[in-house]
């Protein structure tokens, strides 16, 4: 049967909405006067936590460290795992839809137990000792597969600044916001712990593991958590840099101060100075850094009903798990992560048109015996013997030829999922092609491991249906997931 | 000068109603029929079109919306253009869009009426935000750079919402019976 091309029809959409749309900025609505001084205080104090020193000083006691990051004294050389030679190949596989999942259960089986966490984030004071000559990718899914670039940083604390960090760590910088950070006297970085430590080395082709990689969150426009000292003094000439001029127009636009509307740190202020402010805060810029990475809302997403409200608290807590959040529109989605990997144990605010919400939970949580049962994944995965893999072949997907498809990585992701019978812990590999005559990528041929009963059990996208008894895991977990790239062609 | 007004000229058979649908208008229809043909020549041949499309259809039509209905016509007649072409020439933005909407794809069966009528109230039933970044790509066009930029967002942001707008479009046209 014939199919219409959507892009084509389009054109049906209403003339108003056109119009309405035909704006060359996006033009938020205006809130309440109290409501955007709410909004805005909630703003500075975030952006203040995460960017820079504060000019105002809370008296906070500062001493005990709160982060348990354990660090060597000395880095050791990243390991290489293996090399590309070998193909995945082998079983055939479909292009896997999704539905919703259902809610039943409610809040307050949320709140217990407490289970380990994995959350790692910290503020430091660093040199960089030395630049890795190398590009290191790594994948990000967001619909389309992406490969992200970094160059990687060895630092060496110089301040720990309430922290355990008292080694030396890596610190990974997108390629495309590459500055050379060994020119630089001090650096103070907020840095949060990636839930992947497997990265692709451009040069060699290599998989490699670093033990002790850190990254910024760099995602944001209007946020920085890079700060750089030439002679101790505040020099802001990183973000004058090719890529950082497209993120950071207004602090490069506010000449009197450095982005003073959003930081309250100004130019001329010396590292010693920023050092003793952000320890005075501390607690209050690790709270910020860790809602920037796992709880990054928009300011003008307000939660206002009381069980929204008390349901946020909760999973802002890192003593109740790690949740990855996704913001879309109307609807704010967290996903409980466990060892880096996604679950089905979520929970999701939707805003109706009325402005009331409307909350959802999965019907399964994650306890502590549960913890107990899951097999780690990270680590199986490092140690995949890619030669034992079972063939896949690719299937046709939407009647796209297979020559105008270019393989273009293998990669898995890791991903549990707790049924009625007991926790499941699944390494879904898959392959990433891209049309020929577009950017645009799909993964096609996907095959999966049953992980739980301690043998790996290699199953196609149908026997897994028919064991967890639905298909949702392409979009929450495919999704969710952090890729782990395992050959490159 | 007011879009009632150009109408008003239009219905009145006043050729000035073509030089002030180009003073107003030139510029933003010739931007989104290049963001379709990625060629400047290709793309003025269509603006001069849609003048012309334009006499030819006020009156009668009415439009609810003149800019809707102008920027629809260059629209589909670049898109036409497109697809004239060879299949070497096809516009990368136009085989990457229609990528991108490849998994809702609506049968052939499904008449224009019902198509736009589920498409709309999907529409409405978006927030402001995630419905302007929608119709920027798929209506507009645009890249998810140019789309991060009006907006303020990251890339990734954009790509995400993106992703799950479409999502909850095809859900929505299931829900609406069409077979997809």
């Amino acid at each position: 049967m014939k199919r219409q091309d959507l892009y084509e029809k389009m054109s049906l959409i209403d003339e108003k909405i056109i119009e309405k749309n035909s704006a060359e900025r996006f033009k938020r609505s205006r809130k309440p006067l109290f409501i955007s001084l709410i909004a805005a205080a909630i703003a500075l104090s975030m952006l203040t936590a995460v960017i820079l020193p504060g000019m105002i000083e809370i008296g906070e006691s500062t001493d005990e460290p709160t982060q348990e990051t354990e660090l060597p004294s000395s880095l050791p050389l990243p390991t290489v795992l293996k090399s590309p030679s070998g193909t995945i190949g082998g079983m055939p596989s479909k292009h896997i839809g999704d539905t919703e999942l259902e809610s039943k259960a409610g809040y307050d089986e949320m709140l217990d137990p407490r289970v380990p966490v994995d959350d790692k984030c910290a503020i430091v004071a660093v040199k960089a000792a030395e630049l890795l000559p190398d590009t290191y990718s790594s994948l990000t899914n967001y619909g389309n597969i992406k490969q992200r670039d970094y160059r990687i940083f060895r630092m060496r604390v110089i301040d720990p600044m309430g922290t355990d960090f008292k080694g030396e760590f890596y610190y990974a910088l997108r390629s495309d916001l590459f500055c050379d950070l060994r020119e630089y006297d001090q650096l103070i970085l907020a840095v949060v712990y990636p839930h992947y430590s497997l990265y692709l080395n451009q040069a060699s082709g290599e998989i490699t593991r670093f033990e002790h990689l850190f990254f910024s969150l760099l995602d944001r426009p209007d946020r920085c958590n890079l700060i750089a000292f030439t002679d101790s003094v505040l020099d802001p000439s990183v973000f004058y840099t090719e890529g950082w001029q497209n993120i950071m127009p207004n602090l490069l636009d506010d000449a009197d101060g450095y982005g003073e509307e959003l930081s309250i740190v100004r130019y001329g202020m010396s590292f010693e100075e920023s050092v003793s402010k952000i320890k005075q805060r501390r607690t209050e810029f690790l709270d910020s850094l860790r809602d920037s990475r796992y709880f990054d809302l928009p300011f003008e997403y307000r939660i206002t009903s009381a069980e929204s409200l008390k349901a946020i608290d909760h999973y802002k807590s890192p003593d109740n798990g790690v949740y990855g959040i996704i913001y879309n529109g109307d609807t704010v989605t967290a996903t409980r992560y466990i060892n880096g990997c996604p679950t089905n144990e979520f929970l999701k605010i939707s805003r109706r048109s009325d402005g009331t919400e409307t909350l959802e939970y999965s019907e399964f949580k994650f306890d502590t015996e549960d913890m107990d049962a899951l097999v780690d994944i990270s680590a199986y995965i490092e140690a995949l013997d890619l030669s034992s893999l079972p063939q896949p072949t690719l299937d046709a997907y939407m009647n796209t030829p297979s020559g105008d498809l270019t393989l273009g990585y293998s990669a898995a992701a890791g991903w549990y999922e707790k049924t009625e019978s007991g926790v499941e812990s699944f390494v879904s590999v898959f392959r990433i092609y891209t049309f020929n005559d577009s950017k645009y990528s799909v993964y096609l041929d996907a095959m999966h491991i049953r992980l739980t009963t301690g043998t790996p059990e290699f199953l196609d996208c149908k026997a897994l249906e028919a064991l967890i008894g639905n298909n949702q895991y392409a979009s929450n977990y495919y999704m969710e997931a952090a890729f782990y790239p395992l050959l490159s062609y | 000068m007011e879009d009632k007004t150009i109408i008003e000229l239009y219905f009145a058979r006043d050729e000035k109603a073509i030089d002030e649908t180009r003073k107003k208008y030139g510029a933003r229809l010739l931007a989104l029929s290049l963001s379709i043909t990625e060629d400047r020549l290709d793309s003025e041949e269509c603006v001069n079109d849609t003048y012309l499309r334009t006499w030819n259809s006020i009156p009668p039509t009415q439009p609810r919306s003149f800019f809707g209905f102008i920027a629809k016509i260059v629209r589909n007649l670049s898109l036409d253009l497109c697809d004239r072409r060879s299949a070497q020439r096809r516009s990368a933005t136009v085989v990457e869009l229609s990528n991108e909407l490849e998994e809702i794809l609506p049968d052939e069966d499904i008449g224009d009426p019902v198509l736009a009528d589920a498409l709309n109230s999907f529409l409405h039933s978006l927030g402001d935000e995630a419905q302007y970044i929608f119709v920027r790509r798929y209506f507009y066009s645009e890249s998810t750079a140019v789309i991060a930029k009006r907006t303020g967002r990251s890339e990734t942001a954009i790509d995400s919402l993106l992703y799950r707008t479409r999502k909850n479009l095809k859900k929505h046209l299931e829900s609406e019976g069409i077979k997809l």
